[in-house]
């Protein structure tokens, strides 16, 4: 039933990310990794809004994202990637994955929370 | 450009042409001319090839027509030879051998016949049906040719009737697969009846009743059944000739070219066959027989052979004349139908092929002007020649190229003044593409502050962050983040542009640093996804040092600030105690170093000096001071909490150094600001110092306004902080003078006095404070001399033309390093008669004395109580006279004297001034602070 899914497998970034949005008000689940994240949001079709690392064991982060347009065929989640690195190979693969928008870490919430808040409920 | 419109399309499009025009849409105007084109072909032709196919069929139809009667002409040739062989043969079995000659010679007509009638079946490519006909036919005749001569007459006639019947119903078969029985047209109609059915049934009806007449005259004889037969056959031809007679002036009607002929044939023919019924009526039915044997046969065969004479003369060849006119005309028919579409056709395709060549020049001539545009040749236009839609087109594209042009013009223009001002502007402005590179439109002053000319096409990292104070973690981010941010949606700044690094420190050639403040947005098109982002920098170095001066003095204020809340004497002592601790605290840190086991000890001291030395700075409100003793304080707690810590020494003696430091700074301004070295004497000090409070606070808010300014504005609160805090310690005249000049009204009041004005022009001079007190005491006097000495009561005055109230002014000034201050008033002068006569009176002047100079006589007032006891009775009795004045006054290093300001050497009084002069360190100028 939430609006936004955090996906990392840092509890700290997690704690961080998610803590910070509920505090904000949002209704946030969690995932720790591509593979859970895929399993949330199958299970839970009211996801608007994906926060996912990159870099994780067992799917990563773009991985999942191309699996959500495909294999689930989920064309209106907004994904939104968190990273350490910018590669242009990433960007081309983040294009055609529909990735909305890339958060260098760290995260600074007030940043975020304006454009999170109309994501997660559009 | 983005637009709202959205595309005009084609409205109202009925739903049976969507299909149509989808399809249209889909193929280029080639193909569509071609789509057209083909069906618009395969319709004419098919309709074309209708046409023809049906002109075709008549023509047939009349050239079938023709073949038939070709072979119907013969074949009715071959059957009156037949009739004419019946009758021979007859006459021969009758015994008539003379005969037998001309029937011989008749079948060999016969033969000839046959082989007529088997040409034309051979030329008109009968068909089978029709030949096996005809070969029936043949072979009856062949057989009857054989046996006849041995039959008997009756057998004989029914034999040949069976072969003419054979040979007419061949005829008759013949016309009707011919067509000539449903003949179309009606003037051939009629003939073709009769030719090919009426006249042959007629005649041969004529030929058998003929042939049985003349039997019947032979037998001489004749029974009842035949006299009644003959009445019927009569009947019949009565019949049949009426229908000839009416088919003849349906013909005659219809063709006026046969019309006379027929007028002629036909009362000749009818009365020819009603003479041979009423022959048969009158001699054969009434049974009489009395006539010649061949009286009805020579008239019938009279009406045979006319019969037949017409037949083959008149009735088959017009018959055919006509068709073969029909067919003729079809004929033609059809090649004037297959020119005329030809000719429409030609006309069709050439109109199509000129319409296809207009709108495909019109299309190309508007795409290859687009191209032109395209390309860069803004005043390409489309050549309107036609009147159409495309026209319209072409119109509106025109001007469409030429409201681009002016935009063009326009952005070139504020590309222009872009550019202008990029070149002029003293900023550095850059923009930031994709791969992180800088747009080679850069701000000329980028070069300057960069110190390089080889900037466009760089990375943004190696131009504005390599050499900085930034660790690179940070770089890292800020590349990252700007890779980010670029080519994505506007949304990426916001998440990342707290990455974006807003202030550096860049080091250049020969180690020096350049302070830059940056600040970056974001470039984006219609779409929102930003293009490049802007990054203006500013060189800051000058404001930051500005501002790191301010702080300074700012802190050293805010010291002086605390310093001055303590009395002198308690700073000092906190001062040297606090110097002792801290020397303790020295050779504690190095013991333990040496031997750690004297670390419990020697933190519990540590940590009991700092904590003192807090504890006093916290009640004195040394806040500067406090929090780095605290911080002090603070790691030896730590180190004292946790027996595990390391023994950092040196860390512990650079902290103690620190402390140390601040404690000597605190000392310093105390001695060299203040002036308040040593323990220094209690009231003095403490009284002026109050009254300097308020610069402090004046500072402090200066400066505090002062955040945030540019370079030039900095320096103006700098210079204007150094003057206040340079006029710390001092005091303005008027403010030392305070109490002596309000106490000089009620002073005139008790001497029947107006009260005096006093001015006082300070010059922008402030003073010492030191020199407060010495000035308060030797001005109490001055002015008290002046109200009770120089000015007059307030009548004398009026008397004199002055104004009622005396006027006192006090002037000063800086010269060559020395304080005048130059006190007159505009009462009687100096009373040199009176000084001189007191000078001798006290024994100061010898008579010898008495010629000395008005100056020199003026100074007597000066010595030692010379007037000291006329001050204490008459006025304030105040113990001090001129003498303790000039005392107090040479005592700081001054003079003074009394100047004449008129030249008039022997007047009783002098108009004079009283000019005091002081070292110049007890003063300052102040510009502006006179105000």
């Amino acid at each position: 039933m939430a609006q936004i899914l955090v996906v990392d497998d840092s509890s700290t970034v997690r704690d961080e990310v998610a803590g910070f949005l509920k505090r904000a008000g949002l209704d946030v689940a969690t995932a720790i990794d591509g593979k859970d994240g895929l399993a949330k949001l199958r299970g839970d079709p009211k996801v608007k809004l994906v926060v996912s690392d990159v870099n994780m064991p067992n799917m990563d982060g773009l991985t999942m994202a191309e699996h959500i347009r495909g294999e689930l065929n989920n064309k209106t989640v907004n994904i939104i990637m968190l990273t350490t690195e910018n590669s242009p190979i990433m960007k081309e693969r983040g294009k055609a994955a529909g990735i909305k928008g890339w958060i260098v870490k760290p995260f600074k919430g007030e940043a975020v929370l304006a454009t999170f808040k109309k994501l997660s409920e559009g | 450009m983005k637009t709202a419109h959205s595309p005009q399309t084609a409205r109202g499009i009925p739903g049976i042409f969507k299909p149509a025009v989808a399809l249209m849409k889909r193929n280029k105007y080639p193909y569509k001319f071609a789509i057209l084109g083909f069906g618009g072909a395969v319709a004419i032709l098919f309709l074309l090839g209708s046409l023809l196919i049906s002109l075709l069929a008549s023509v047939n139809v009349a050239q079938r027509e023709l073949s038939g009667l070709k072979l119907i002409n013969p074949s009715l040739q071959f059957i009156q030879l037949v009739q004419q062989h019946r009758g021979l043969s007859s006459a021969v079995l009758a015994g008539n051998d003379a005969l037998k000659d001309a029937a011989a010679a008749k079948e060999l007509e016969i033969k000839e016949a046959i082989k007529r009638v088997d040409a034309s079946l051979t030329a008109e490519n009968a068909s089978p049906k029709t030949r096996e006909n005809w070969d029936n036919v043949k072979k009856t005749w062949t057989s009857l040719a054989e046996e006849w001569i041995d039959l008997a007459r009756t057998a004989n006639l029914q034999s040949y009737q069976e072969l003419v019947n054979l040979s007419l119903k061949f005829v008759y078969s013949t016309g009707d697969f011919s067509g000539l029985a449903t003949d179309p047209s009606l003037d051939s109609y009629y003939l073709v009846g009769m030719s090919v059915y009426i006249m042959p049934d007629l005649i041969e009806l004529l030929a058998t009743v003929g042939d049985a007449g003349a039997d019947t005259y032979v037998r001489k004889s004749i029974t009842e059944d035949q006299r009644a037969v003959f009445a019927g056959q009569s009947g019949v031809i009565a019949r049949i000739t009426g229908e000839l007679g009416l088919n003849l002036d349906r013909s005659a009607s219809y063709n006026e070219a046969i019309k006379d002929t027929l007028a002629q044939f036909k009362p000749e023919f009818l009365n020819r066959v009603t003479e041979v019924t009423i022959a048969i009526d009158g001699d054969i039915v009434t049974g009489r027989l009395a006539q010649q044997p061949d009286f009805i046969a020579s008239k019938i065969v009279k009406v045979v052979d006319q019969g037949y004479e017409e037949l083959f003369k008149e009735l088959l060849p017009t018959t055919q004349k006509l068709i073969d006119e029909r067919r003729l005309k079809l004929q033609k028919q059809v090649y004037a139908s297959l020119g005329t579409a030809l000719v429409l056709l030609a006309v069709t395709v050439y109109l199509f092929i000129a319409a296809y060549l207009s709108i495909m020049g019109d299309l190309g001539g508007l795409s290859a002007t687009a191209k032109r545009i395209a390309e860069g040749d803004l005043q390409a236009r489309v050549e309107v020649t036609s009147k159409d839609e495309l026209a319209v087109v072409g119109v509106g594209f025109n001007s469409m190229a030429d409201s681009i042009d002016s935009l063009i013009g326009k952005i070139h223009e504020k590309s222009q003044n872009i550019a202008a001002m990029l070149e002029h502007i003293p900023q550095g402005i850059l923009t930031v593409v994709p791969g992180s590179t800088i747009h080679p439109e850069y701000s000329t002053y980028l070069k300057e502050m960069f110190e390089t000319s080889d900037i466009s096409g760089m990375k943004v990292m190696d131009l504005v962050f390599t050499h900085t104070n930034l660790g690179t973690d940070t770089l890292d981010q800020v590349d990252t983040a700007i890779a980010s941010c670029i080519g994505e949606d506007r949304m990426n700044f916001e998440f990342n542009s707290h990455l974006l690094v807003t202030q550096l420190d860049k080091e250049f050639s020969n180690g020096r640093i350049k302070s830059m403040e940056l600040s970056w947005s974001p470039i984006c098109n219609a779409d929102d996804v930003v293009e490049k982002l802007m990054l203006c920098v500013r060189d800051v170095t000058e404001v930051r040092q500005l501002a790191a001066a301010a702080g300074q003095q700012k802190r050293e204020l805010e010291i002086i600030g605390e310093i001055l809340a303590v009395n002198q004497e308690k700073f000092h002592e906190f001062i040297e105690s606090a110097r002792e601790f801290l020397a303790e605290n020295e050779p504690l840190i190095q013991a333990v170093q040496d031997q750690p086991s004297q670390r419990t000890d020697a933190i519990g001291q540590l940590f009991r000096n700092m904590h003192t030395i807090k504890g006093n700075a916290r009640t004195y409100g040394l806040l500067h001071l406090t929090n780095q003793v605290h911080e002090a304080e603070q790691s030896y707690d730590a180190l004292r909490s946790n027996a595990d810590a390391p023994w950092d020494a040196p860390r512990l003696q650079e902290e103690l150094a620190r402390t140390a430091a601040i404690i000597e700074e605190y000392a310093h301004i105390n001695e060299a600001k203040l002036g308040r070295k040593g323990p220094g004497r209690r009231a003095g000090v403490e009284k002026y110092l109050m009254v300097q409070k308020d610069h402090i606070q004046n500072v402090l808010e200066t400066l505090d306004a002062a955040k945030g300014l540019d370079a030039a504005s900095m320096q103006a609160v700098n210079r204007k902080v150094q003057n206040m805090l340079h006029m710390i310690g001092t005091v303005r005249v008027q403010d030392v003078l305070d109490g002596v000049i309000d106490s000089l009204p009620s002073l005139a009041k008790e001497l029947s006095k107006e009260p005096p004005e006093i001015v006082i022009n300070d010059g922008g001079i402030v003073l010492h404070t030191q020199i407060a007190d010495l000035l308060k005491n030797v001005f109490m006097h001055l002015y008290r001399n002046s109200v009770d000495h120089g000015l007059e009561k307030a009548d004398d005055r009026v008397a004199k033309g002055k104004p009622a109230a005396g006027r006192i002014e006090l002037e000063m000034s800086l010269a060559d390093e020395r304080l005048w201050l130059r006190l007159r008033d505009d009462g009687r002068g100096l009373a040199l008669g009176a000084l001189r006569k007191k000078g001798l009176e006290k024994g100061l002047l010898t008579e010898q004395d008495q010629q000395r100079s008005p100056e020199e006589i003026a100074q007597l007032i000066f010595a030692p109580g010379f007037s000291t006891a006329a001050a204490i009775t008459e006025v304030s009795g105040r113990g001090v006279g001129m003498d303790a004045v000039k005392e107090f006054v040479l005592r700081e290093g001054g003079t003074i004297e009394l100047r004449f300001l008129d030249q008039d050497v022997n007047a009783e009084y002098r108009v004079f001034e009283t000019a005091i002069s002081l070292p110049g360190k007890f003063a300052l100028q102040v510009m502006g602070a006179a105000a």
